[in-house]
């Protein structure tokens, strides 16, 4: 018995000097801060870095589109943010202020907390910036620190993935996007319907401006000489100019980028050692590939289509005459009997049975008509062709007397068939030979 | 007590306080600085936060939140936060037009107990699945989400009847979770309610029974339904809509289920629902007024609005678009016809103008039929206006015309339509079955044959 206890009271010795041994509390702790206040110090971080940047911020965003988008921010330590973006011609002139913040979300966040030019490409109402309603040009509102590189900071979208890339700007870049130097960028290009470089005479390429989907459409005879090709480019505006997103390579040359010359207003581009001029397509800009458009439109292609748009906006290869008549025959429509809107109109050819069809697209309270007129078609070897008319159907007929004044040119004369440049889709076009003040174009359709 | 014993429970007493002190650890007591746990960047209090403050939270313990918080809303949606210039205006609706009639009727403490304890604002829609867009949400009585305040138009009278119709909706839930309304209620169409309620069409529903088709999800959309259609539709218009279209004995229905309703309303809160209804009603004239036709309620007078200098000085009749009486339609059409014998036509559209204050002017359009391009000839009559007498009406008479308007009608004889404005008139609002309101003219002898248009300058 005198045993147990004695072992009893060892055990209970050999416990307490255990518990008194087992915890170390003079152990120095891993953090000498609380998990918050080093979360905070790194925020405190990133909101120096962002803040003190005095000239601002230079951003480039890629959004889950593909598309990228060009920004300039100044970030205030009062939590507004004031930036412009070459989203599109009013964003790229006229600063908007907004706040942002960052969060401690799994990773530092910057998170712009009220509606700004960044949210342009996010909205999800596709009207806003093109894209599909429900996810716009999936893009993010708020943005994970993801690293350095180099001089810049590359932050990840945390809802759609998109990424942005901040690198800090110069006293002088500062100043010239404050005179307003991306809108001029971009003003150049847009304003002006259509541009072109020409290389030499027979080889010009030619450049249209489509803000939202955010592309500069190049047109240009194909290497083996037969045809016109229609390169969609995307497009992002630098301090520079315009940058491609990805290398356009016609008559043998390649081009990543378009110069801006602020003297001039104008762009150009360097091609060796020479400088070529971008210029605005004064005349219309015809290609001459060696398939004649006679032996084209009804084989690779078999319709033209003038939209609805060109009755206020001409496309290239429309001519005033054309348009100014075109204009009335829409508002004659309205005023009309049948208050009719005019919609799309078709010309399609039938190669085989030699026969052009004008369809004609009628909107009426919200229902749509289709309005069509028979045609004879014959192509001479010049490639030139003579329309003979038919006959109407009963929606045709309604609208005959609305179309008449340019049906008198359509039956009357002899037109030239001709690739036209210069348009965001490939564009056909028709060229009185009689009346050379009346010509027409629509893109190219099947 | 043993020696024994004693030791024993002395080394026990030993073990407990070393237990107690041993793992005293001053590192893991040390409570965060920073307690509240805010961690996070620049917060600016902006202007809109105080407006924000002064006008919900203070007064209401209601939390207007703006500024972009994904974990408020569906993390799986993209989103876009609010502009802030929009903020200030859907919120000033939502006190005008939500708050003010229900304190003004039932006391600042009823919205304070009930009221939605914060509201969430998002710029844009919320796409769904199936192609469709949400306006609005509400959770468990707590929160209030409401979306596309990036295209809010305050004086929109459809927007503002859309977003007030989701916060009485989802206000009434509240209410109806606080005191559960009479069982009675749901006995009333009890056989009625489908959850394939998409597939009904409004009209089908009001015939069924039911104010709106999602009425038909269950009682308690019903019941929401109910009182967000009598509050933001008004007595008129909610009364027209039951007038218009339903069936007799569904009419009967809904007004039994009205009946309960106000009733509830009645007992549990002692708001007198009508009232509240004349309140909403106010606000929304106040701050969206629809007083130039097509509207749902009633405005001013007509010549308090129409007139010389007065905020419309224009009345546009477009007979595409208004519902004309007959008389209107068979003078204008006798017109055309006799103008379409000369190759010319009149158009549907016209106007009669104040071009002072006792003298109106009649503007026709007319064109020759097969000229090329189109060329609107405009006539113009001038008719002296004297009045309003006593009686509200108004004596016009034909004073003059010029050439176009003398060759229209000596030479090419179209008499019909101008003539109609010599004579006594009662200016008035018309109401139509689907209960807008439209400017008129009921001639005093057949004031069935009434003009209506559209106010305008």
């Amino acid at each position: 018995m005198k045993i147990i206890n004695t072992l009893f009271s060892l055990l209970f010795f050999a416990g307490a000097a255990a518990m008194l041994l087992s915890c170390d509390k003079d152990y120095d702790p891993v953090f000498s801060e609380s998990t918050d206040a080093r979360v905070q110090a790194q925020l405190d971080e990133y909101t120096k870095t962002l803040t003190s940047a005095p000239y601002g911020w230079k951003a480039s965003l890629e959004t889950g589109s593909g598309i990228r988008y060009f920004y300039y921010l100044q970030f205030a330590a009062d939590g507004t943010v004031s930036m412009l973006s070459d989203f599109n011609e009013t964003t790229a002139g006229t600063a908007k202020s907004s706040l942002w913040t960052l969060k401690a979300l799994q990773s530092a966040t910057l998170s712009f907390t009220t509606y700004s030019y960044i949210h342009l490409p996010a909205d999800p109402d596709g009207s806003v910036n093109g894209g599909t309603n429900g996810e716009g040009r999936i893009s993010d509102s708020e943005f994970a620190f993801a690293g350095t590189s180099g001089d810049s900071l590359i932050l990840e979208g945390i809802q759609r993935g998109s990424r942005i890339a901040f690198v800090k700007a110069t006293q002088e870049e500062q100043a010239l996007v404050q005179k307003g130097r991306l809108k001029d960028i971009l003003l150049y290009g847009t304003a002006n319907k259509a541009l072109k470089l020409a290389l030499s005479k027979d080889q010009v390429i030619t450049f249209a401006f489509n803000v939202v989907a955010k592309s500069i459409t190049a047109q240009y005879v194909s290497a083996d000489g037969k045809y016109v090709e229609s390169d969609k480019i995307p497009y992002v505006i630098s301090m520079d100019g315009i940058v491609l997103g990805k290398p356009l390579t016609a008559y043998g040359v390649t081009l990543y980028d378009f110069k801006w010359d602020a003297e001039q207003s104008s762009y150009y581009t360097r091609i060796g050692d020479s400088r070529k001029e971008i210029t605005a397509i004064k005349e219309v800009q015809l290609f001459k590939p060696s398939v004649l458009f006679s032996n084209f439109i009804g084989y690779d292609y078999l319709a033209i289509i003038i939209p609805a748009s060109s009755v206020t906006e001409p496309l290239q290869g429309q001519s005033e005459t054309f348009s100014a008549l075109y204009h009335n025959a829409a508002a004659s429509m309205l005023s009309g009997q049948y208050t009719l809107t005019l919609s799309d109109a078709y010309f399609i050819f039938d190669k085989d049975a030699r026969k052009m069809y004008i369809v004609v697209l009628v909107v009426q309270n919200e229902q749509v008509f289709q309005c069509q007129f028979e045609y004879n078609y014959v192509t001479a070897g010049d490639g030139s062709f003579k329309f003979t008319y038919v006959g109407a159907d009963d929606n045709g007929s309604a609208i005959e007397s609305d179309m008449t004044p340019i049906f008198s040119y359509l039956n009357n004369d002899t037109f030239t068939g001709e690739y036209v440049g210069g348009g965001i889709e490939p564009l056909g076009g028709f060229f009185s030979k009689n009346r050379p003040e009346f010509s027409f174009s629509g893109y190219l359709s099947n | 007590m043993t020696m024994k014993n004693y030791k024993k429970i002395v080394w026990s007493a030993l073990m407990i306080a070393l237990m107690a002190i041993s793992c005293n650890d001053p590192y893991n007591d040390n409570p965060s600085e920073n307690a509240s746990g805010e961690v996070g960047g620049p917060h600016m209090q902006t202007p809109l936060d105080s407006w924000l403050y002064e006008r919900f939270t203070q007064p209401f313990n209601i939390e207007v939140k703006y500024r972009l918080d994904a974990s408020e809303v569906d993390l799986y949606k993209t989103l876009t936060p609010p502009d802030p210039d929009y903020v200030e205006d859907v919120m000033d609706v939502v006190r005008k037009v939500w708050i003010d009639p229900y304190t003004n009727i039932a006391g600042d403490v009823f919205i304070k107990q009930y009221c939605p304890k914060q509201f969430v604002l998002v710029g844009s829609a919320r796409y769904n699945f199936d192609g469709s867009i949400t306006l609005g949400t509400a959770e468990g009585g707590r929160k209030v989400v409401l979306y596309v305040v990036n295209d809010f138009t305050k004086t929109d009278r459809a927007e503002v009847k859309e977003m007030i119709h989701t916060i009485e909706h989802e206000f009434t839930h509240i209410l109806n979770q606080k005191v559960p309304y009479p069982a009675e209620l749901k006995d009333v169409t009890s056989g009625g309610y489908t959850a394939a309620w998409t597939s009904v069409t409004l009209a089908e529903a009001r015939q069924q029974g039911f104010i709106t088709n999602y009425a038909m999800v269950s009682p308690d959309e019903d019941i929401a339904e109910m009182v967000a259609m009598m509050l933001v539709e008004g007595k008129q218009g909610y009364e027209d809509i039951l007038s218009c279209q339903t069936t007799a004995e569904s009419y009967t229905l809904i007004k039994r289920k009205e009946q309960i309703i106000v009733d509830y309303f009645k007992k549990a809160f002692s708001i007198d629902l009508y009232a509240l209804q004349t309140k909403v009603q106010q606000a929304m004239q106040e701050v969206a007024p629809v007083d130039n036709g097509g509207g749902g309620t009633q405005p001013a007078p007509l010549l308090d609005l129409w007139g010389y200098g007065k905020k419309y000085g224009t009345l546009h009749i477009d007979l595409m678009t208004t519902p004309e009486s007959t008389d209107i339609t068979n003078r204008y059409n006798y017109d055309n016809q006799v103008l379409h014998a000369q190759n010319m036509a009149l158009d549907y559209n016209f106007k009669l103008s104040f071009s002072d204050t006792k003298q109106l002017m009649l503007t026709l359009y007319y064109y020759n039929i097969y000229s090329e391009t189109r060329e609107y000839k405009e006539a113009n009559f001038i008719y002296r206006i004297s009045g309003p007498y006593d009686d509200g009406t108004v004596d016009i008479g034909l004073i003059s015309a010029d050439d176009n308007a003398e060759y229209l009608a000596t030479v090419l004889g179209a008499q019909a339509t101008y003539s109609y404005f010599g004579g006594t008139f009662i200016p008035g609002w018309a109401q139509t079955c689907s209960g807008l309101w439209y400017p008129a003219l009921y001639p005093y002898e057949a004031p069935g044959n009434y003009l209506l248009g559209v106010l305008g300058n």
